[in-house]
């Protein structure tokens, strides 16, 4: 259920830009212009101008096709990249881990590495669709989890292994498999690692990209369950992102439809893919098979 | 012998046309800034301009030059390798030391006023008093889980350890106990970790809040650190897996019967027994005096 | 005058070698003599023997005057050399533990059964320059080595036979050894008949590196040591000394010694592998020829990263340190770019302006 007071998480005004930019930018880029790339200056626009809310416990979908800026807002999110310009802000209220970060009203992409890497561990989790960038392959499954707890500050082995335990029983990885690697696991049995991992210290938000692209079909649906299930247990705020309009219809509540770094349309998901209202939408979700 | 004494004497000297100390005054100036701020910031690897010396990288010129940087005509000098004083290196390095300076030596720890050391800390507790100098092959206790320097530097401006706590996690996933022998990584004045040197681990509890001033320096890689006196050093462990020093359970040192010390494991010649003496050579020789 | 390859190359290359031999020749030295280089600098003549992979330290020596001090070219000589000569046999195995030693020492026990022999070794030297030398004469060095002579301590003469540091720990199953099923029923291979194949045996790897150069080997091996690795070595054993090289005479079937070779060998501890029996020691081996202790014990640290299942560093990857190592292969490679490549030069040109071209349309 939104919450309504202050959004958990208000980004606005975002870009990010590769490149030095000119006065010609704004006219020859974006939706309507069908491309990234400046002519003039060769500068290439991932994101421009994004703006959006998102509320407690509320899982909003980021729609769009490859160039989309989908993904470079999500890194933007999670402090892997930095943006040109914009702001971000996060009010914890009453999350758990309020406690652990003071966020004081600040915009987030102005502090410090300390306190951004902080934040990643406790206040963010992360599932990318490539296991090898949230995990790290030569270590074992239990102590991918327990990096994050041991960075939460956790000081006790038999703590640490139980609590990775119990979440990858929780995501359906067998114990058995706690210490061996992820390297040796398959795709699906990676991501679950992966949202076990990103759900270790209790964020307050989940980031979910592209998680289910390149897995087999049945086995997508595995996961997709999972993360449904998860989400509706604890009531996680999630952004799933993803070029499926069938993960986004399964998961998500509020849609926002970017195309050439912006966003053309959003609102209530069932909305959306019912009644899209931009032509860019349309063709999107008539293209849907 | 003094100052005077000493220039005197080394008029017709080989090292004649040496500055005091080898080095020149502008570089003992550097290396003697780069130590305050070391102390300043306790634990952190300060850079500095390491110079040549006639002593091979490796064999401790970051010693060396801090010895060198801060050592005066009245200085008394002790210098020990693997605890032993007339180790072949200790003797190499005194022996320069003394050529360049004209200062006393000793082997007793308690007279030292400098004690340059390779791989141990003496058994005796170091008085406010006394320096110790520390000669360090890797400064860099993050070395093992990260091997680029850029990384491993911002990894310690940003107190970003997570990797390391890591490793030892996996260690007693792997095998039930944390493998690091010596160079075990401690953590000074809660903030940054620090590689303390392959002293074993029986001597990192030495470095904990101290009298006396501890100096660490890296000739090759070039840095300089230092854990002030009264300086929390606390080795890294887990609540359920405590750090634990060397046993020597059912072991004492044959000369002087000691069992609280570190002691060396020797092989017998002859018949192929193993039999153990301390290592730090100059206690146990105290001890003998004190027992005859 | 140009630099072509077609006219006037002949009279060139005269000419270079007239200009080459001017700075050999210039000056009023007196000619260095060939015994003088093999008795004064004699750890370049083990480094070239090494490099040459042939063991003859007159040739060595002779390389080395004939090439003006450059190492590189000099081993190049000498396998120049060795090509001329037909392999009449290979020897028997020898065993190193019957080496008659000079110097023999363990870092990783302070004493050790036959003791600490520290030997010739600039170890604990201090490399300040000795002007004195500048007006050595003969007299000088004979009397030092009557001073020499005059001050050796009478001591028991080192044994013939040295046990091995490592078999403490081979005793207390403390040491990983990777021995294949094959070994003992195969023939080592020989890399100077048959091209190295990829993954090469130890043999072949251990070889490959015998002959390989001093600096390569080194590099490599310090950026494992220095982190780009997981050896963490300890000197088990470094001995340097004279190997007998026996060979079986096929006429009377009888075990015949031929001569004797210096040679240096480092045994290298190094960090934790678990078998089924727990976790151990592993060993890195390394042995070349003449006196030359860094190339021993890099060889020794390569060997032990090579063995790595998998690889996460340069010196770790058996192909990169085995087909980048070698000397003769390496300089020759790296000097062949003098050669006129115009032709090749053209042809990039050629592309380089056509999508310039392109570009500003």
């Amino acid at each position: 259920m939104p919450n309504t007071e202050h959004p958990l998480l208000a980004v606005k005004n975002v870009s990010k830009r590769y490149g030095d930019g000119c006065p010609f930018c704004k006219e020859n880029t974006g939706p309507g212009h069908n491309r990234n790339m400046c002519t003039c200056c060769q500068t290439v626009w991932a994101c421009q101008n994004i703006s959006f809310d998102l509320y407690a416990g509320e899982v909003l979908g980021i729609v769009g096709e490859s160039g989309s800026g989908k993904s470079t807002l999500l890194k933007l999110v999670y402090f892997d990249s930095d943006p040109t310009s914009g702001s971000m802000h996060m009010h914890l209220n009453d999350q758990p881990s309020s406690a652990a970060v003071n966020l004081e009203g600040e915009d987030c992409f102005q502090f410090s590495a300390f306190k951004k890497r902080q934040m990643r561990n406790t206040l963010l989790g992360i599932v990318y669709q490539h296991p090898h960038l949230g995990l790290r392959m030569h270590i074992s499954a239990g102590g991918n989890i327990a990096e994050r707890l041991l960075m939460a500050d956790w000081r006790n082995v038999g703590k640490i292994r139980q609590r990775a335990g119990g979440l990858l029983t929780k995501t359906e990885v067998p114990l058995e498999r706690m210490d061996d690697a992820p390297r040796h696991f398959s795709g699906g049995m990676q991501q679950r690692v992966q949202i076990a991992k990103a759900l270790c210290n209790e964020p307050s938000l989940l980031l979910l990209d592209e998680v289910t692209t390149g897995l087999d079909v049945s086995v997508q649906a595995r996961v997709l369950d999972l993360i449904r299930s998860l989400q509706a247990e604890l009531n996680l705020a999630t952004i799933v992102v993803s070029h499926d309009l069938g993960v986004i219809r399964m998961l998500t509540t509020r849609t926002l439809v970017m195309k050439n770094g912006c966003i053309v349309e959003s609102g209530l998901t069932d909305q959306v893919l019912e009644d899209p209202q931009d032509a860019y939408t349309q063709l999107l979700v008539s293209s849907a098979l | 012998m003094n100052a005077d004494q000493w220039i005197k004497s080394t008029s017709e000297h080989p090292f004649a046309p040496y500055n005091f100390a080898f080095i020149d005054e502008g570089a003992k100036r550097e290396i003697r800034r780069k130590i305050l701020k070391a102390v300043a910031i306790p634990g952190y690897q300060v850079p500095f301009g390491s110079r040549d010396m006639p002593i091979a990288r490796g064999w401790g010129t970051g010693g060396l030059q801090i010895t060198l940087s801060i050592i005066g005509p009245k200085d008394v000098l002790k210098v020990i390798d693997q605890g032993a004083d007339d180790s072949v290196n200790a003797v190499n390095i005194k022996r320069f030391v003394t050529q360049v300076t004209g200062v006393a030596l000793t082997e007793e720890t308690q007279a030292a006023t400098i004690i340059q050391t390779r791989h141990r800390v003496p058994e005796k507790r170091l008085s406010s008093e006394q320096l110790l100098v520390l000669q360090v092959p890797i400064p860099e206790p993050l070395r093992d889980v990260e091997p680029s320097e850029r990384e491993s530097r911002r990894m310690h401006a940003e107190a970003d350890y997570g990797r390391m706590w890591l490793r030892l996690y996996e260690d007693i996933v792997k095998y039930k106990e944390i493998t690091i022998g010596a160079r075990y990584p401690a953590q000074v004045n809660d903030r940054h970790i620090m590689d303390p040197s392959p002293i074993p681990r029986w001597d990192n509890p030495k470095l904990h809040m101290a009298e006396c001033l501890y100096l660490f320096g890296a000739g090759r890689e070039k840095r300089i650190y230092a854990v002030p006196p009264f300086t929390s050093v606390a080795s890294l462990e887990f609540e359920d897996h405590r750090f634990r020093v060397e046993s020597f359970d059912g072991k004492q040192c044959r000369l002087c019967g000691s069992r609280k010390s570190y002691l060396d494991e020797l092989i017998d010649d002859v018949n192929g027994k193993r039999f153990y003496q301390c290592s730090d050579t100059a206690f146990c020789a105290e001890r003998q005096t004190i027992e005859s | 005058m140009a630099y072509v390859a077609v006219k006037g190359g002949r009279e060139a290359i005269a000419s270079a070698a007239d200009y080459l031999h001017y700075f050999q020749t210039q000056g009023d030295s007196d000619p260095l003599a060939v015994d003088q280089i093999q008795d004064q600098l004699y750890l370049a003549v083990d480094r070239v023997m090494g490099e040459g992979s042939l063991y003859a330290p007159d040739l060595a020596a002779l390389s080395l005057k004939q090439s003006a001090g450059d190492t590189l070219e000099a081993a190049f000589m000498v396998r120049a050399y060795r090509t001329t000569q037909p392999r009449i046999d290979y020897s028997l195995p020898a065993d190193t533990s019957r080496m008659r030693v000079i110097r023999r020492i363990s870092a990783a026990f302070k004493d050790i059964p036959g003791g600490q022999i520290l030997g010739p070794t600039s170890d604990y030297t201090l490399r300040l320059l000795d002007f004195a030398l500048l007006g050595e004469s003969s007299a000088d060095r004979k009397r030092v080595m009557a001073q020499i002579i005059d001050r050796l301590p009478v001591s028991d003469p080192v044994p013939d036979a040295l046990p091995k540091v490592i078999d403490i720990l081979r005793r207390e199953n403390l040491l990983v050894e990777h021995i294949s099923p094959a070994a003992g029923r195969s023939q080592p291979d020989d890399v100077t008949r048959q091209s190295i194949t990829l993954p090469a045996s130890r043999s072949a790897a251990l070889q490959t590196m015998a002959m390989g150069e001093t600096g390569g080997l080194l590099a490599l091996a310090y950026s494992n040591m220095r982190g780009y690795g997981n050896v963490h070595p300890t000197v088990g054993e470094l001995r340097v000394g004279y190997m007998p090289i026996e060979i079986e005479n096929r006429w009377s079937g009888k075990t015949e010694t031929i001569g004797h070779v210096k040679v240096t060998e480092a045994e290298v501890i190094s960090s934790l592998e678990s078998d089924d029996q727990g976790p151990k020691f592993t060993l890195g081996y390394g042995l070349c020829f003449g006196h030359n202790e860094t190339k021993a014990i890099s060889m020794a640290v390569l060997d032990r990263a090579m063995q790595s299942s998998e690889p996460t560093s340069a010196s770790e990857d058996q192909e990169f340190v085995l087909l980048h190592t070698d000397g003769v292969e390496s300089m020759g490679f790296c000097n062949h770019f003098k050669l006129p490549h115009y032709v090749t030069f053209q042809s990039a040109l050629d592309r380089l302006r056509k999508s310039q071209e392109k570009h500003e349309r």
